[in-house]
C-alpha cells in the first residue's frame, strides 16, 4: 500500500511509448494530467477531457472493431473512445472520471487487468479494452456479466468511487464484490457467500447482513479497491432528497 | 514443439521491482529461462519446477520455484503442450495431471451450464403453460355477455364476403339445424344467430357470443343437410367452448390474465375488434379445433343426427378439395383433415347407437336455392 495523499508521478521507465503523466488533487477529485509527445496518442472514454493544448486532434470512433466495442458496451463503457493526437506538436490533456474518486495508473506488460464496470478512464497505444463474459460469476455477483479486460503493452489509468487501496494478494483475500475496482489476470477468483457460515446464517447476512457477495481471489497479484460505493451513498442521500409535490 | 520455443508472459519475484514483471519465457534444455523487460534475466530448472492452473481465465499455467521465491506465469495455450515436451519431458506427469484436470472441470462446467440452461426453459415453459391456463380460466369466469359484445363489435367491424342471404328456403333449412342442435349445445345458454351470406367460398366461421356466418359455398358443397349440420355443429362449438375470446385473452398476454381478473374488458374488445380486422378471431389452433369436434360428435348424437356427417364432410372436400371451388378457405382454416376425420369416427363409435330423427327439410331444394339464393321454385 502507498500513501495515497501525495501526487505521484509517473515516469518515463520505457521511453518507447510511456506516457508522461501526473495525477493530482487525489484521493477524492482525482485528476489526471498528460504531456504527450509529437505524435503520441491517448485514447480516453468520451466526456473524460477537461482541457485540452489546442495541438491536440480529437478523434471519436469505435476502436477494435464491433466485436470489441460491443464487448465494452457491455462491460459499462460508451461503444466510443475518444483518440487524442498530438497531431500539431505536443500538448497537454486533463481528463476527469465521471465520479469523484481516485485515479491509478497501471503500465501493462503484455499481461491482463481486469476492470470492473464503468472503471475506466484513458489508455496508451498498445493496450487493447474489451469485454469479458463473466457466466454465472457475473450474474450473482450483481455487478454485471461482463468485466472489462485491459490487456497488451502500455499505460492503463482506471477510476474509482472513493479512495483506491491497492492490495498485493499473496494467498488469498476475500473483497465485496462492488469494491473491487480492479484486478491483475494472474489471480483466480470466484463469487461466494462469505464462505465459513453455516447455510442459516448465510442466507441471514445475504439477505439482511448486507454483506452478501464476496470475490474470493486465490493466487498471486494485485487488487485494487475503492473505499466508497455508490450504491450505499445514494441510500444515505435518499431521505434528505427534496420531493416535488404535484399540484393537482 | 522443441526446446527452445519463447514464449510471452510474465514473472513474480522480490529481485524485481514492484515484485513482478512481463517477461519473455524461453523454454532451454535444462529449465525455463525468463527475462525481464528490464533486462533482468531468472531461471527455474525443470526438475524444481511446480505447475499449476489459475488465474483469472483459468488458463494462466504458473511455474513456481521452490519456496515459491520465484514464480512465472505465461497464458499462451501452447505453453502447457511445449511443457510436456521440454526438458526431455521431465513435466510430463505434472502436465498431463493438470491436462485431465482442465478436462474435468470443463466437462462439469458444461455440465452445470446445461443443467442451468435445462432449469431455465423448464421454468420458462412452466411459467407459460401456467398463464395460458390462468387466461382460459379466468376468461371462463367472465359473463357470456361479454362473448356477445365482443362478437357484437367484430362482426360490425368485419368484412363480409358477399351480401346478406335472404332466400327463404336457405333460412329455413339452416334454422331448423340450428334449433335442433341448439338444445343440445353445452355450457352457458346462448342465441346463436346464423348470417348466411352468398359467396363461393366453403366455409363457415364463428365469432364469440355465437354470431356464425356460413357461405352458401358450403351449402353447395355440402352432399347432406347433416354434413351441414356438423359443421354448424363444430362453430357452435367454437362459440360454446368460448374459444374466440381464449384467443384473445391470449394475443393480449399478461397484461390481460390481470385486466380479466379485475373484470375490466375493454382491452379485451379493444383485440377482438383488431383480430377480428385481419381475420385471426375465426383461425384456431389444432387444440379448439379437435375440441370442438369433440362437441360437435357429441351434439350432433344428441340431436339424433349422424355424427360421422361431418367427417363425411371433411372426406369430400379432401377428396374434391381441388374441385370444389373455394374449398382452399377451409382447408387453410382447418388443417390436419385426415387425423381429424378419424378421430371423429373413433368418437362416433364409442357413442355407440343414437337414435336418428329425420329432418323435415328437401335438400335438393335447398342445393339449388344455395346455387341460386332467391331463386322462384316452378313447383311449389
Amino acid at each position: 500500500m502507498q500513501d495515497q495523499a501525495i501526487a505521484v508521478r509517473g515516469t518515463t521507465s520505457l521511453a518507447t511509448q510511456s506516457l508522461d503523466h501526473d495525477i493530482s488533487l487525489r484521493p477524492d477529485f482525482a485528476l489526471l494530467s498528460v504531456r504527450l509527445r509529437p505524435g503520441q496518442k491517448i485514447l480516453a472514454e468520451p466526456s473524460a477531457m477537461a482541457t485540452m493544448s489546442p495541438t491536440l486532434e480529437l478523434k471519436a470512433g469505435m476502436r477494435g472493431g464491433v466485436g470489441r466495442s460491443l464487448g465494452r458496451m457491455l462491460g459499462g463503457e460508451s461503444l466510443i473512445v475518444n483518440t487524442f493526437t498530438a497531431k500539431h506538436g505536443a500538448g497537454e490533456l486533463d481528463l476527469a472520471p465521471a465520479s469523484p474518486g481516485d485515479v491509478m495508473h497501471y503500465r501493462l506488460q503484455g499481461n491482463s487487468l481486469m476492470l470492473q464496470r464503468g472503471g475506466f478512464l484513458a489508455h496508451s497505444e498498445g493496450v487493447e479494452l474489451t469485454g469479458k463474459w463473466q457466466g454465472a460469476k457475473g450474474f450473482f455477483s450483481g455487478e454485471g456479466l461482463v468485466l472489462l479486460k485491459a490487456s497488451g503493452n502500455g499505460d492503463l489509468f482506471f477510476n474509482s468511487y472513493g479512495a483506491i487501496l491497492e492490495i498485493d494478494v499473496t494467498d488469498g483475500y476475500l473483497v465485496d464484490t462492488s469494491y473491487v475496482v480492479a484486478f491483475e489476470d494472474t489471480l483466480q477468483y470466484n463469487v461466494t457467500v462469505l464462505p465459513g457460515l453455516r447455510p442459516g446464517s448465510k442466507l441471514k447476512t445475504l439477505f439482511f447482513g448486507g454483506e452478501g457477495l464476496v470475490c474470493n481471489f486465490r493466487g498471486r497479484g494485485k487488487v485494487w479497491v475503492q473505499t466508497r460505493t455508490a450504491a450505499p451513498f445514494l441510500k444515505w442521500v435518499h431521505p434528505f432528497r427534496p420531493v416535488q409535490r404535484s399540484r393537482s | 514443439m522443441v526446446s527452445g520455443s519463447t514464449f510471452q508472459g510474465g514473472l513474480f519475484s522480490d529481485d524485481v521491482l514492484g515484485k513482478r514483471a512481463g517477461a519473455t519465457l524461453r523454454l532451454g534444455a535444462y529449465g525455463i529461462e525468463a527475462e525481464t523487460l528490464h533486462g533482468q534475466s531468472f531461471s527455474l530448472p525443470y526438475d524444481e519446477c511446480q505447475l499449476e492452473v489459475g488465474g483469472a481465465s483459468g488458463r494462466m499455467v504458473f511455474c513456481h520455484g521452490p519456496h515459491r521465491t520465484l514464480t512465472l506465469f505465461c497464458e499462451d495455450p501452447a505453453f502447457l503442450p511445449a511443457l510436456a515436451h521440454a526438458g526431455h519431458g521431465r513435466l510430463l506427469g505434472q502436465v498431463t495431471r493438470l491436462t485431465q484436470d482442465a478436462r474435468r472441470e470443463r466437462t462439469q462446467s458444461l455440465l452445470r451450464g446445461l443443467l442451468a440452461l435445462l432449469v431455465l426453459v423448464l421454468v420458462g415453459y412452466g411459467a407459460y403453460r401456467g398463464f395460458a391456463y390462468a387466461t382460459s380460466h379466468s376468461v371462463e369466469a367472465l359473463p357470456i355477455a361479454i362473448d356477445e359484445q365482443v362478437g357484437k363489435l367484430a362482426m360490425e367491424s368485419m368484412p363480409l364476403e358477399g351480401p346478406k342471404v335472404t332466400d327463404p328456403v336457405l333460412v329455413q333449412a339452416v334454422d331448423e339445424l340450428v334449433s335442433r342442435l341448439k338444445p343440445h349445445a353445452g355450457g352457458t345458454p346462448m342465441t346463436f344467430e346464423v348470417t348466411i351470406v352468398d359467396a363461393p367460398i366453403v366455409n363457415a366461421y364463428c365469432l364469440p357470443g355465437g354470431k356464425i356466418v356460413l357461405f352458401t359455398g358450403l351449402l353447395k358443397a355440402a352432399k347432406a343437410p347433416e354434413q351441414v349440420a356438423g359443421v354448424l355443429a363444430h362453430e357452435m362449438a367454437h362459440a360454446t367452448l368460448r374459444h374466440g375470446i381464449k384467443r384473445i385473452a391470449n394475443s393480449l398476454g399478461l397484461i390481460a390474465g390481470v385486466n380479466l381478473l379485475l373484470g375490466d374488458t375493454s382491452g379485451l374488445v379493444a383485440v377482438a375488434v383488431e383480430l377480428a380486422q385481419h381475420g385471426l378471431l375465426t383461425s384456431h389452433d389444432r387444440e379448439q379445433e379437435t375440441a370442438s369436434d369433440v362437441e360437435a360428435v357429441r351434439m350432433m348424437a344428441a340431436a339424433g343426427l349422424a355424427p360421422t356427417a361431418l367427417a363425411d364432410f371433411f372426406a369430400l372436400l379432401e377428396k374434391d378439395g381441388a374441385e370444389v371451388p373455394g374449398a382452399i378457405a377451409w382447408l387453410a382454416s382447418h388443417p390436419q383433415l385426415a387425423d381429424r376425420q378419424q378421430e371423429i369416427r373413433q368418437r362416433s363409435e364409442k357413442l355407440g347407437a343414437f337414435q336418428p330423427r329425420a329432418l323435415t327439410q328437401d335438400w335438393e331444394q335447398v342445393s339449388r336455392h344455395a346455387k341460386q339464393p332467391g331463386l322462384q321454385d316452378s313447383k311449389p
